[in-house]
């Protein structure tokens, strides 16, 4: 140890620099300002590996209690099964020149195995950082089944860290001071989230010298992918979608069900309806205009009046969504699918429960916990379970590859949603033939909803099976 | 805490005016009244009853916004529990399993799926004692609509209202960037609590003397340094029932709001009334103290003993002794803090920050009857004093011109 040597200490997500040969300019080092309030110099945790380098380079002595993770190999080795695509080895190798930087590859590429590769490589406790809780999920599953360790998770009520551990923009957010200096690879899934206010400072305080950001759609609106090069390291791969386009995909088909309300519920419907759109029409309020419904709510709320009209509203939706004609249509689909992977699809969870009690099926809401997520899907891969209810929480990004048969009851006019659940079903696996059945309710404004979401080439063949 | 849905505030230009309520409004008063009434016999029921049970009470729209905060600040006092005879998960594991066989049998075999006989299937299998009805019960009892309340902490309707006003102001300070808060004419022991609170809620504090016997403190956190972030936002709403304690001060804080996180300000003075809602501890200032500083000034010549705080900024953190000593030949100034209860290493450690922050300029006083622990002798250099009974202003004037090198004078 040398009296003179430069002391680089963590504090809450920046690396604090101190001592050194008299008369040293700490501010010759990158990203180093001087911190008025505390008579300190300090830096980002991000330029944590550039400030070790210049020390390296300049041959000055230092002693790094920043570091939080041990400085060894970790040993993790993927299980031999699988074997990367030619464009996975290319893509590990350009990211391997300087261990830092995006990797750009269409949905269904394989672009966390592709990091897999990486996290064997690199062999640094590794934190992966993922959009929502089921892709935190998903990710656990995978890399336990691909490394076989116990791997971490933090978010949605789990917090537990581990040299191997997934969690969400979120979490890593709010619990930045916690794991800046704990990991020295860390991965950035679906990264185009990443340079908004809040999630980049989780970027920032990180002190992970190696970073891999993987995304399909790296350009963003407000130009924050100019920051990626800071925050992760410019685009060092990019494949595109003709490069690889038709090789992964299931076949499908898309069939349209049309169920009629029973009598009682057809009146009902009808009152309601008229019922809200009276007080609609009596203040002016065109639905269909851009503020529209909020307008619409805001009026409802200052009159008793109102209070009944978003009663009705709610109410005339309701019946709708949940036609007792859509249960025995449900009935029946499960019966006719029975051997089947099957995933139901509602608008709405008192429904996704309601179906959950009554036919036994297991559901997966936003109040799931990770760990029973991860149980849900697991028995559903290995078909214990044959089906799985739910309403947005399976829309995106989430592989259920052995889901063959899809069944919407209800859901948005979004079309973005509907192509999203069709995606759940149409990973390739063994020679699987998908389904989707789109169930809507007759003579009601399901229709339109329907005919909306609809509006996408996935759809364009859609049988009409009324 | 309000969460952001919940929160009530005025624009007036750049400025965030929250609607804060009356404490004194009967017709507040008497909905806090109703809501509390809901909860105060809530408990066993679950939170989803409890939901229905005032949706007459909370309107839909902005008009619900009042209702639906107070009932929040409510909820957040409740405990609740999953009432389930046995584990939810479990069960669901087992009956979701079932069903999958006998759905698939049963269409093998042409029959409808028969959910009882799931039911009676588990009951055997887990050998439970419980019926097919409390398995059907219990299946979603962790379900957050279904846990049930076990206890709620009760409360006023007044304070109901004023810890409302709080939390208003909180909902803001969570999306705040910076804080800055000025207070003025408080004790030493006060202003000890106060950092204390910024120590424990982790935020960076510098401070300033200002006009009129007042302080300014500006408060965020490390990362605070390279860019604007709301990153501290949540510590520093919690850090505000501590200044709340203050009898004057004024607090400004800039806010990114809404979702296009448009730059706002926001203020708040002792004048707004808000009431903290945590118990005042330790800003007790003995009558020893008082009898010293009166004692000093008779008995001692040569020293001017000035009793007003004097925040010290140190490398973490602010020491705020209890008195300064002003040698008005020199201009040498030496900080006075008296000990009552102390443990060796505390002393030891408390010494070794003055000695490098404020060296020659520290006393520490120590009493031998309220040492806490047993440890063998302890020496410590002339800035320690160990008094017997009271601390002696004589005796701490000579160690003050010791430590000082003023000389007898």
């Amino acid at each position: 140890m040398s009296d003179n040597a430069i002391q680089l200490t963590y504090d809450r997500g920046t690396v604090v620099v101190s001592g050194g040969p008299h008369g040293f300019d700490f501010q010759s080092l990158p990203g180093v300002l001087f911190d008025p309030r505390t008579s300190t110099h300090r830096a980002q945790g991000r330029h944590y590996r550039a400030i070790v380098e210049q020390l390296i380079r300049e041959k000055r002595p230092y002693e790094d209690t920043a570091r939080g993770w041990p400085a060894e190999q970790t040993g993790w080795k993927l299980n031999a099964e699988r074997t990367a695509r030619k464009y996975q080895t290319a893509a590990v190798a350009a990211w391997l020149k300087t261990r830092r930087g995006v990797v750009v590859m269409p949905t269904g590429t394989g672009k966390t195995f592709m990091a897999f590769l990486c996290i064997e490589k690199v062999g640094r406790p590794t934190l992966i950082v993922t959009p929502k809780i089921d892709l935190m999920v998903q990710w656990a599953q995978e890399l336990e089944r691909a490394f076989g360790v116990e791997v971490g998770m933090v978010g949605a009520s789990v917090f537990d860290y581990k040299p191997l551990t997934v969690t969400t923009y979120d979490s890593a957010y709010i619990h930045l001071e916690k794991w800046a200096n704990r990991y020295g690879f860390v991965i950035f899934d679906e990264c185009h989230h990443l340079p908004g206010m809040s999630y980049m400072e989780a970027a920032n305080a990180g002190l992970a010298p190696f970073r891999l950001g993987l995304t399909a759609t790296p350009e963003r609106a407000d130009g924050g992918d100019q920051l990626f090069p800071q925050l992760i390291g410019s685009v060092v791969y990019r494949l595109d979608i003709t490069d690889v386009a038709g090789e992964f995909l299931a076949p499908y088909e898309t069939r349209l069900v049309y169920i009629d309300l029973t009598p009682e519920e057809m009146q009902t419907y009808t009152n309601c309806r008229e019922e809200y759109r009276r007080f609609v029409a009596d203040r002016n309020i065109s639905l269909s205009g851009p503020d529209g419904f909020r307008r619409f709510l805001f009026e409802a709320s200052k009159t008793p009046d109102g209070w009944k009209a978003l009663r009705a509203y709610r109410e005339q939706k309701r019946i709708m969504q949940t036609a007792s004609g859509k249960f025995k249509l449900l009935e029946e689909l499960l019966h006719k699918h029975a051997s089947d992977r099957t995933l139901i699809f509602t608008a709405d969870n008192a429904t996704v429960y309601n179906i959950a009690r009554r036919y036994f099926i297991p559901a997966m809401t936003n109040q799931t916990r990770p760990k029973e997520r991860k149980a849900i899907l697991d028995r559903f891969h290995v078909g214990e379970y044959t089906a799985v209810v739910t309403c947005q929480v399976l829309n995106e990004g989430v592989d259920v590859p052995a889901a063959g048969v899809g069944i919407v009851l209800s859901g948005t006019g979004s079309a973005t949603e509907n192509v999203q659940r069709l995606g759940r079903i149409l990973r390739k696996h063994g020679d699987k033939q998908a389904i989707l059945y789109e169930v809507v309710a007759r003579g009601t404004t399901e229709e339109y909803v329907s005919d909306r979401r609809r509006q996408h080439r996935a759809f364009g063949g859609m049988r009409d099976e009324g | 805490m309000l969460t952001g849905k919940l929160v009530r505030v005025r624009h007036a230009r750049n400025k965030l005016v929250p609607l804060y309520v009356e404490a004194s409004d009967t017709g507040l008063q008497a909905l806090a009244e109703q809501l509390l009434l809901a909860y105060r016999s809530s408990v066993s029921r679950t939170r989803g009853e409890i939901e229905d049970e005032l949706s007459d009470l909370i309107p839909e729209g902005p008009h619900g916004l009042l209702p639906a905060g107070l009932a929040k600040l409510l909820e957040d006092r409740c405990e609740f529990e999953v009432a389930s005879d046995h584990p939810p998960d479990e069960l669901r594991e087992a009956v979701f399993k079932a069903a999958a066989v006998h759905r698939a049998d049963a269409a093998k075999a042409g029959v409808p799926f028969d959910r009882n006989a799931v039911l009676t299937e588990i009951v055997g299998s887990l050998s439970l004692t419980l019926t097919p009805s409390q398995i059907d019960r219990s299946l979603f009892a962790d379900l957050k609509a279904e846990q049930r309340v076990q206890a709620f902490e009760d409360i006023s309707a007044e304070r109901l209202v004023l810890r409302y006003n709080v939390s208003l102001a909180q909902a803001i300070l969570l999306r705040c960037t910076a804080m800055e808060a000025r207070i003025w004419g408080e004790t030493p022991a006060r202003f000890r609590q106060l950092f204390r609170a910024v120590k424990f809620h982790r935020l960076i504090c510098t401070i300033h003397e200002t006009a009129g016997n007042s302080y300014t403190l500006k408060l965020d956190g490390p990362l605070s340094l390279f860019s604007s972030t709301q990153k501290y936002g949540l510590q520093l709403a919690m850090f505000l029932p501590a200044l709340l304690h203050c009898k004057a001060y004024d607090l400004k804080a800039s806010v990114r709001w809404g979702s296009e996180r448009k730059e706002k300000q926001f203020a708040l003075s002792a004048v707004d009334g808000l009431r903290s809602h945590l118990a005042d501890f330790g800003v007790y200032t003995p009558p020893e103290l008082q009898m010293f500083a009166d004692n000093f000034a008779t008995k001692v010549k040569g020293w001017v003993l000035a009793t007003d705080p004097h925040p010290i900024p140190l490398d973490d953190g602010v020491w705020v002794p209890d008195f300064r000593l002003t040698h008005p030949v020199t201009g040498k100034e030496v900080f006075v803090e008296v000990f009552g209860f102390w443990r060796k290493g505390d002393i030891e450690q408390h010494y070794r920050k003055l000695h490098k922050g404020v060296p020659g300029k520290f006393i520490l006083c120590v009493s031998e009857q309220m040492r806490a622990d047993e440890d063998e002798e302890v020496t410590f250099g002339n800035a320690v004093y160990r008094y017997k009974r009271t601390p002696l202003p004589e005796e701490v004037a000579r160690l003050a011109a010791l430590v000082a090198g003023t000389g007898n004078k």
